[in-house]
């Protein structure tokens, strides 16, 4: 099932297309903006996937990561008048400090599978808290507000549209770059460590090398697309960047999308955002546990009936084996 | 012949069990190895060593004359010292070329290139048919030929293959010596490959060291060492 270059050619152009002009129609503000939120999601799944995924170190401390990047912003700005810009670069440094400060001693004293997926969750849940206790700096519980001149000089124009433009701008690239490291030596051997760790260690993988590189990559671009929170709701609150639901709307999409594949999370969003969004509309501001719930529902069902993810069930029902996830590599022979 | 690969005194406890005791063995270049012993004898626990899975107590491993003790496999592995697993590892839900594509990337970035040194092993190895199977499913002769075919697109210089043979059929066996003495002749591998299968080793190895709980037993030309009244006591029990 290899479509012609042409006609391969001609979808993509008129995808490109349709995405460019979408700003432009006259949607209802509530939908553009789930359409932004879809960008975002599809953004930090992908972000997510290059450790999560394609080295199956499952992290549900991504929230940490996205929370660094929006509080950066929102600090430095409100304690020092740090431009949102520079703001954004502290905080994907920091997160890149925070992660290997999380990632060396786990990878580097063999803390593997789920007992590192609980060590995310440890940090998640005190990043949290650290947040919501340090009041003076953080605005606390309630949460950090962005002065709207601060983001108009920033944006010019039309916020949203800008907005839009800049998360589908930051998707393309995230894209890009895991399709990038799945079709590279990097790339096989994050597939090595996901497989089998001792084995990749005998085949010459210096797997603590690239887990740190995978996780570091992955959460400087996760911060990045907390700074891009920010600007955008230009409101930070624990709840919307911090602690578990995040991470757990992130790793749910991941998988359920299909982990294994650099497309995977970006159909995982682009299907359980929508739902999401209408749930959490449907709801205002009452039982704020129920995503949560579908979450956990969402993966049992993934887990039982599409183990690969969305992604895996399409190129297995297409009868391309590529569960490999790099396997173009053989297909041309 | 030059030595390549030289484990000198080694000692490995787990808790109160001394693996290997003080084990002295040494793999000249271009020569194959055998290393057997009965079950718990210490022989895969010595491979671990000499790859790095395992730090010894006491004692060093020297490769080339070099002391590589204290390195980690990855390091091993690109000096030259590779490995094949006694239960196999392949990566499962690849296919059979990902597999030995990671074992290519070893000496290249290039994609290409890695592509070709996998074709390459996969023809030396018969895996060519079954390049795109992907290999969870694989009966086991093909996961230990994957094994190899794997470890030898590392390009090493020492081969350690831990029990390739058990397990095979009388003709795969066959099959898989024959590969292996082709190895040593048209790639110059040194290979040390551990057994309990004796009866293949006496027909493949140049030389033979017996170790038994922890300790070398018996050392030389495999019919020497099939004479050895304490290596026959070792496997059939005192007369």
């Amino acid at each position: 099932m290899k479509l012609e270059k042409g006609v391969r050619f001609l979808l993509l152009l008129s995808l490109l297309i349709v995405i460019l002009v979408i700003p432009l129609l006259p949607l209802p503000l509530y939908v553009f903006h789930v359409i932004i939120i879809l960008f975002f999601n599809a953004y930090l799944c992908t972000a997510w996937v290059i450790v999560g995924g394609f080295a199956k170190q499952v992290s549900l401390g991504h929230s940490t990561f996205v929370g660094i990047g929006a509080y950066s912003i929102g600090v430095l700005l409100s304690l020092f008048n740090l431009t949102p810009i520079l703001g954004g670069i502290v905080g994907v440094l920091m997160t890149v400090c925070v992660a290997l400060t999380l990632g060396y001693p786990c990878f580097r004293f063999g803390v593997r599978g789920p007992y590192f997926t609980f060590a995310t969750m440890a940090l998640a849940e005190v990043m949290y808290y650290v947040v919501v206790s340090l009041r003076g700096i953080t605005g606390g519980a309630l949460g950090i507000f962005i002065p709207p001149g601060v983001i108009s000089s920033l944006l010019l124009l039309n916020k949203k549209i800008v907005s839009y433009y800049i998360i589908v701008v930051m998707f393309f690239f995230a894209l890009f770059l895991a399709r990038k490291i799945q079709h590279s030596k990097f790339g096989y051997y994050l597939t090595a460590i996901r497989e089998d760790e001792d084995a990749a260690e005998a085949c010459g993988v210096d797997i603590l090398k690239y887990k740190l590189v995978a996780l570091s990559l992955s959460a400087a671009l996760t911060a990045l697309g907390g700074a891009f929170y920010a600007i955008y709701y230009s409101y930070i609150t624990p709840d919307g960047v911090l602690g578990l639901a995040v991470s757990f709307q992130i790793a749910t999409m991941s998988l359920a999308g299909g982990a294994k594949f650099w497309f995977g999370p970006a159909v995982g969003a682009l299907l359980i955002t929508p739902f999401t969004e209408t749930v959490r509309s449907m709801l205002g501001g009452r039982f704020v546990g129920v995503p949560m719930l579908l979450y956990g529902v969402l993966l049992l069902i993934v887990a039982r009936a599409a183990p690969d993810g969305v992604s895996g069930f399409i190129s297995s029902f297409l009868g391309r084996s590529e569960s490999a996830g790099n396997t173009e590599s053989y297909e041309r022979h | 012949m030059q030595e390549i690969l030289k484990v000198m005194n080694v000692t490995k406890n787990f808790g109160g069990l001394t693996a290997l005791d003080d084990v002295n063995v040494t793999l000249k270049d271009k020569e194959i190895l055998g290393l057997i012993g009965p079950n718990g004898a210490g022989k895969t626990t010595l491979i671990n060593v000499i790859v790095g899975f395992y730090r010894p107590e006491k004692g060093k491993v020297f490769f080339n004359g070099e002391d590589i003790t204290d390195s980690p496999p990855h390091t091993k592995a690109f000096k030259g010292v590779a490995r094949t697993f006694q239960l196999t590892k392949p990566f499962s839900n690849i296919s059979v070329f990902d597999n030995v594509m990671i074992g290519a990337l070893l000496r290249t970035n290039s994609l290409s290139a890695a592509r070709e040194k996998t074709m390459k092993s996969l023809e030396r190895t018969g895996l060519k048919e079954v390049s795109g199977v992907i290999s969870k499913g694989l009966p086991t002769g093909v996961k230990k030929r994957l094994e190899i075919a794997r470890v030898l697109a590392m390009e090493p210089k020492v081969l350690c293959l831990d029990e390739v043979l058990t397990g095979l059929t009388p003709v795969e066996m066959d099959e898989i010596l024959d590969l292996i003495r082709s190895l040593r002749k048209d790639e110059g591998l040194s290979i040390m490959i551990v057994e309990h299968v004796v009866k293949a080793l006496m027909k493949g190895a140049d030389r033979i060291v017996v170790l038994s709980s922890g300790k070398v037993i018996a050392e030389g030309p495999p019919k020497s060492v099939a004479k050895n009244p304490l290596v026959k006591e070792v496997y059939l029990g005192r007369s």
